[in-house]
């Protein structure tokens, strides 16, 4: 299987070369053209989050409740995915670590990664820019998506993220979620809300764009629906 | 000696002189990653910062005081607060600043020139900075612009940001630009904002308001408006 | 006639479509599109191709009207910006081929070129997306905008493509719609746009143009921030 991403990073697009028998999952959705000879299925996702009700807690999150499947089948075969909105692509490599990744930030995997669902580690707290986080494990390729283009931060210490510019971060990190200022009001009337401070060893993801800043700017104007 | 540097680098900081900044991912998603130096400050519009070093510290503030702050986002269409970045540290500390919308970012340096703002451009600041809210006029209102705008002197960086790319245009003579296009401009620079067909061809031809920008200066576009996105997508809606 | 001028900056997310007209030249652009001009540029508003001609572009999600810019006694610059996010793609018409574009796909044209809106029956119904495709005929200079970057894919045989995700094709390849039950989640009747698992399979040879997103996931990402309509609001 060979990833070439383009237009990075602000309208990215992959496209895949797959040879012979070759496999790969996506969010529904996120297919934008193939060839033609391309097998597509429908999956629910097996395992603790999987089946009908992983799935369905999949879309509360704002997921969609498929997952497809492509297979190449007995000739090479092309595929181009893209994310919902405007942003960028990155592929992650699995080596037997975790990886935390936001519910929307999850468009496409080679088989052998387990997605998990539900991850609980920010609780309710969250709740406002993503309620669920996705758990990824085992071993090959994860592709992210992201509103905005994607940084990489290497914790070494301590690093303070908005709650709104998360993207994925490894598992080994700890983290905790506070106010922005030390004072309530300050917090609340900065703008900043709530972030999220990352200690250890590890890598986060970062977006540069909120996607409910700019959903705001726009939607406001809008039409009342 | 390291600290002697920085000490001696943090009094040009406190003089409002520069700061050290990149703008990565122009022009769709330009964010400016900041790097204080020990002792450095910098003031940015409230919601700016995607993340930071844990080292830094951020406080709260009215924009240029209470009174003023109101002034500048009743009529300025800026948030009443802005947070101050300060760096206590021993060593330089990241910054990743952005704006609510996706688009372009400039750096602009002042140095006893003046700058003009329209309403939501502004990002950030050094404490050099002046900032002053100016009238800018009923036909400004009326073409949907706002009766103030911001006008930033004194000696510094600001950061201006717009939805869609930034040009920086040199005015010879006169441009006519449509409204929400414009991001910034010198105070010298003279509008002219009127219909852009007498009535009826200003609907039809949902151009609306143009201004006529005259004089000798510098000026900034932007190549998209988010009054073009929602006309783009209003018939494109459900219910 | 003298070749059209032209440069495109800030692509593919903002694209800005610069023409540069010769004295007496005249071009044809997407109505509410003009960001900025020089002061010898005239602009007149009209419906183009007449009132029947205006209102199948209505039907096709495009403005009744199209301004019309011309250089008055000397050289001009009309810089275009479409309001849809994303890139503008240039094309010229030989004569040979017709092109064929998504409803909302204008932004700007030699007046040599004609530009009809044509019904596609029931293929394009059941693609979910806009029942009109536009026609462009003739000879001369056409632009194209799409949502996201355009990728331009020289097709050969056959190719499957996402209905939410063509700009344009030429009209060499023919298309059929079908549905594809593996990309669809349709049936759960989650009320949201898109998802119906639509495609165009396209067969001959030619060039097709796709884009990099699909405009209803935007869409429905936007509705929970619109405003919500107060019960004695008559609008």
């Amino acid at each position: 299987m060979k990833l070439d991403l383009l237009h990075q990073p602000d309208s990215a697009i992959a496209k895949i070369t797959m040879a012979p028998q070759e496999e790969l999952v996506a969010e529904a959705g996120a297919m934008v053209a193939m060839s033609p000879y391309m097998n597509v299925s429908t999956t629910l996702r097996q395992g603790k989050g999987g089946g009908i009700l992983g799935g369905l807690k999949r879309m509360v999150a704002g997921e969609s409740l498929f997952l497809s499947v492509f297979r190449s089948g007995n000739s090479d075969a092309e595929l181009f995915l893209a994310p919902k909105l405007m942003g960028d692509i990155l592929p992650y490599q699995l080596k037997g670590t975790e990886l935390v990744v936001q519910s929307t930030g999850y468009m496409a995997s080679t088989p052998q990664v387990d997605i998990d669902l539900g991850f609980q580690g920010f609780k309710s707290l969250f709740s406002g820019e993503s309620l669920f986080w996705l758990s990824m494990s085992g071993s090959g390729v994860v592709l992210l998506s992201a509103f905005g283009a994607i940084y990489e931060i290497d914790v070494a210490g301590e690093y303070v993220v908005d709650t709104g510019h998360i993207v994925a971060f490894e598992k080994t990190l700890d983290f905790s979620i506070s106010k922005a200022n030390p004072s309530w009001i300050g917090s609340f009337l900065g703008g900043e809300g709530l972030v999220c401070r990352f200690r250890g060893q590890g890598k986060v993801f970062c977006q540069t764009h909120n996607p409910g800043a700019f959903g705001q700017l726009v939607g406001s104007k809008l039409p009342p629906r | 000696m390291f600290l002697g540097t920085y000490a001696f680098l943090s009094i040009l900081a406190t003089r409002g002189d520069s700061v050290k900044s990149e703008i990565r991912y122009k022009p769709a998603f330009a964010t400016l990653f900041i790097t204080l130096k020990p002792g450095e400050k910098l003031v940015a519009e409230a919601g700016a910062m995607a993340s930071m070093a844990g080292q830094l510290s951020m406080k709260t503030e009215f924009f240029g005081g209470l009174l003023p702050g109101l002034m500048k986002s009743f009529f300025g269409g800026e948030s009443l607060f802005v947070n101050v970045f300060s760096n206590a540290s021993q060593q330089p500390q990241e910054l990743v600043l952005t704006q609510a919308s996706i688009g372009d970012i400039v750096r602009i340096e002042i140095n006893g020139n003046e700058m003009c703002f329209q309403p939501g451009a502004y990002i950030a600041h050094t404490p050099g900075v002046k900032v002053e809210l100016q009238w800018a006029g009923f036909a400004s209102w009326f073409a949907g612009e706002g009766l103030f705008k911001l006008k930033m002197g004194g000696k510094g960086v600001v950061f201006c940001g717009a939805y869609g790319g930034l040009s920086e245009v040199r005015v010879q003579d006169e441009l006519i630009v449509d409204n929400g296009h414009l991001v910034a401009y010198e105070p010298k620079i003279r509008m002219n904002i009127k219909l852009s067909g007498g009535l009826i061809g200003s609907v039809t031809s949902g151009e609306g308001f143009v201004n006529r920008v005259s004089g000798r200066g510098k000026i900034y576009l932007q190549s998209r408006s988010v009054d073009g996105l929602v006309r783009f997508l209003r018939p494109k809606l459900r219910g | 006639m003298a070749t059209t001028q032209y440069t495109i900056e800030h692509n593919p997310s903002y694209a800005l479509l610069k023409l540069s007209l010769g004295a007496e030249q005249t071009v044809m652009v997407e109505a509410g599109a003009m960001s900025a001009m020089d002061s010898c540029i005239e602009m007149k508003s009209k419906a183009k191709g007449g009132l029947m001609g205006g209102l199948g572009r209505m039907l096709g999600g495009e403005s009744l009207f199209i301004s019309e810019f011309t250089a008055k006694g000397k050289p001009g610059d009309v810089y275009v910006s479409p309001g849809v996010p994303g890139d503008i793609q240039h094309y010229y018409l030989d004569g040979s081929r017709n092109l064929m574009v998504q409803s909302s796909g204008f932004v700007a044209a030699d007046p040599t070129v004609t530009i009809d809106t044509q019904f596609q029956g029931f293929k394009g119904f059941f693609s979910g997306e806009s029942l009109f495709l536009l026609k462009v005929t003739g000879e001369g200079n056409f632009w194209f905008s799409s949502f996201g970057a355009i990728l331009e894919i020289p097709v050969d045989g056959g190719y499957v493509v996402d209905t939410g995700y063509i700009v344009a094709f030429e009209d060499t390849l023919s298309y059929d719609v079908e549905l594809i039950s593996g990309l669809s989640f349709n049936g759960l009747k989650t009320g949201i746009l898109g998802g119906e698992g639509f495609v165009a399979r396209f067969s001959g040879k030619g060039r097709l143009w796709i884009q990099s997103r699909n405009l209803y996931p935007f869409i429905n990402f936007l509705n929970p921030f619109r405003p919500v309509k107060s019960s004695n609001d008559s609008d």
